[in-house]
């Protein structure tokens, strides 16, 4: 499983559907959907391992495994 | 003139007397086997590298009689029932607050049956280990541990008939996914050696613990007019003394005979109060901060007092001078006392229709008191509470990753961030850990931990049903009638009308 961690908002969430073959941009979608947060998916913010994530690369190009911790800051 | 052969005083042959008894009763009932080999008897692995040269030297520091514990305990079953009646005749629950009756169904439930649990951890020494003496005192814990569950199970009797939410309370403890951390800690003392499990329950949880659940909580659970749970806690905490004594007294002949056995000592000290604290804590924090209606003293005030001060202060002062330093991972503890009611009152709000009792925003008052002893409180989970009271959906049953170890969400913080750890793969499979300590404590024996999995590995395996009215259902824990918000206004999961 891949969960999302978003600073002061432990434990982190799970994104359901979400595989290291997912599109960055499918990422920030299902991001706010676990969150219930409204709101443009352009405007959250991923990283893993430190690195910032793209729209158009999946995951799996950043190193991201079948179990892993994605950072993500959404725009309150 | 005749000289008169010097007499033994009637004192000193009196005590003579009774050791030399206690000693036929006791110890000299560790016969020589004939039928298998000793070492089949008392397997060697179940002292687990303790250095002792002699375990018939090994001394019980209560010498005591099977016939006068009975009386002992006959006396103190009486004055708790008598408490009991008369409560009951006054219908007492109706008058206690109703924040705190909440509270009890959870708590008694999962005190009531790890009583039980650990009646089976001391039945296990009494069997196991390797020193008479030990096997003795710990048959006699057995059954104080015994009572205490029967008196458990005696009050959630009187409390089913009165209210709901106080039933099932063994198919709770055995199921709930609320009660997995404390589970797998109590089998963790079971499958332990004799040693480290009286490590882990007379010295730790008996000393370190008791005196927080069974002396300051009973005082805050007064304070809220809940006099007869608040007698059935003292009642317990009387039995406690003695199981106090034969921990410490296990540690000190264990330091004296042999300076190799400091290590392995300090070393379950280390683990013991960290995973002791991971589930006695996260329970008992959010009674002393949100359950109580009428506050008495904080949890982290009541930590500090009587676990950090009374506990470790007491301990490292008796045994210091063998060696023994303060538990590695306290720092941990005193770095999380300053979020931990807090997050976890939070965890349980968002999931409160997956519980068996009522859940409840702090009012105004209780904003103004946990911002006053936690000062921090408002940036921690003020804006969450706002939220709340705005009506912000923050309802939350999706699935969190849960620590391999403790088996609790990871959902803790310190003042460098997310204390989670994970991934870690281990041959093939992926584990997580709320925190370092729990992380360190599996890697030091990993083929004792790796096999077990969290409620979460079990969904994702296929094992459990992902949706949660499902996943409740197979569990034989979904009772739509309970859990939810006890000031709801739509009255549906409103207040059951106790209370003042």
């Amino acid at each position: 499983m891949i969960y999302a961690l978003v600073p002061d908002e432990l434990p982190p969430r799970a994104l359901p559907g979400v595989s290291p073959e997912s599109s960055v941009g499918d990422v920030r979608v299902a991001v706010l959907e676990a969150f219930k947060e409204p709101g443009d998916p352009g405007a959250v913010s991923l990283s893993f391992n430190g690195a910032a994530l793209d729209n158009g690369k999946s995951l799996s190009e950043y190193g991201v495994e079948p179990h892993a911790l994605v950072h993500a800051v959404l725009d309150r | 003139m005749s000289t008169r052969p010097s007499r033994v005083g009637v004192q000193e042959a009196t005590q003579q007397n009774i050791k030399d008894q206690y000693k036929d009763f006791t110890r000299d009932l560790g016969w020589e086997p004939s039928y298998v080999p000793k070492e089949e008897m008392y397997p060697p692995e179940h002292a687990e590298g303790v250095h002792f040269s002699d375990w018939d030297k090994f001394d019980d520091p209560f010498r005591l009689f099977y016939k006068d514990y009975v009386k002992v305990q006959e006396k103190k079953e009486e004055s708790l029932h008598m408490v009991f009646d008369h409560a009951a005749r006054y219908d007492y629950l109706s008058r206690v607050e109703a924040t705190w009756l909440e509270g009890m169904k959870l708590f008694a439930c999962g005190q009531g049956q790890t009583e039980y649990e650990t009646c089976k951890d001391h039945m296990a020494i009494a069997r196991y280990s390797p020193a008479p003496a030990l096997r003795a005192a710990s048959l006699y814990q057995s059954i104080d541990e015994l009572r205490h569950a029967q008196n458990y199970a005696h009050y959630l009797r009187y409390a089913n008939r009165k209210l709901p939410g106080f039933s099932g309370w063994a198919t709770l403890f055995q199921n709930h996914w609320l009660y997995q951390g404390i589970r797998h800690c109590f089998e963790d003392i079971l499958t332990a050696n004799p040693f480290e499990a009286i490590i882990a329950a007379n010295v730790v949880l008996e000393i370190g613990f008791t005196n927080l659940n069974f002396v300051a909580l009973p005082a805050v659970g007064a304070a809220n007019y809940e006099y007869a749970w608040s007698q059935l806690q003292l009642t317990t905490q009387s039995d406690e003394t003695r199981h106090m004594a034969i921990g410490q007294s296990m540690m000190r002949t264990l330091l004296e005979e042999d300076s190799r056995n400091l290590p392995i000592i300090q070393g379950w000290l280390d683990k013991w109060t960290w995973r002791l604290y991971r589930v006695d804590a996260l329970g008992g924090s959010i009674f002393f901060d949100y359950f109580a209606k009428n506050k008495v003293m904080s949890y982290k005030e009541a930590f500090q007092k009587y676990f950090v001060d009374d506990f470790i202060g007491g301990l490292v002062a008796d045994l210091g001078p063998y060696g023994i330093k303060e538990p590695a991972y306290l720092e941990y503890m005193l770095d999380d006392m300053d979020q931990l009611s807090h997050v976890v009152w939070k965890y349980l709000y968002q999931r409160k229709d997956m519980l068996w009792f009522k859940m409840f925003q702090p009012d105004d008052e209780d904003r103004e008191w946990l911002t006053e002893k936690y000062p921090e409180w408002p940036q921690l989970v003020g804006r969450f509470w706002d939220d709340v009271a705005g009506g912000r959906d923050v309802a939350n049953a999706g699935l969190v990753p849960v620590c391999n170890l403790c088996q609790v969400a990871c959902m803790f913080q310190d003042d460098q961030g997310p204390m989670i750890e994970g991934p870690v793969e281990l041959e093939g499979r992926n584990y997580w850990f709320c925190s370092r300590p729990c992380r360190e404590i599996f890697m030091n024996e990993p083929e004792k931990y790796k096999g077990a999995k969290t409620i979460v590995d079990l969904v994702l395996d296929g094992a459990m049903p992902d949706d949660p009215d499902e996943f409740l259902k197979q569990l034989g824990i979904n009772d739509p009638g309970l859990g939810g918000d006890l000031f709801a206004p739509d009255g549906v999961n409103g207040n059951n009308g106790h209370g003042h």
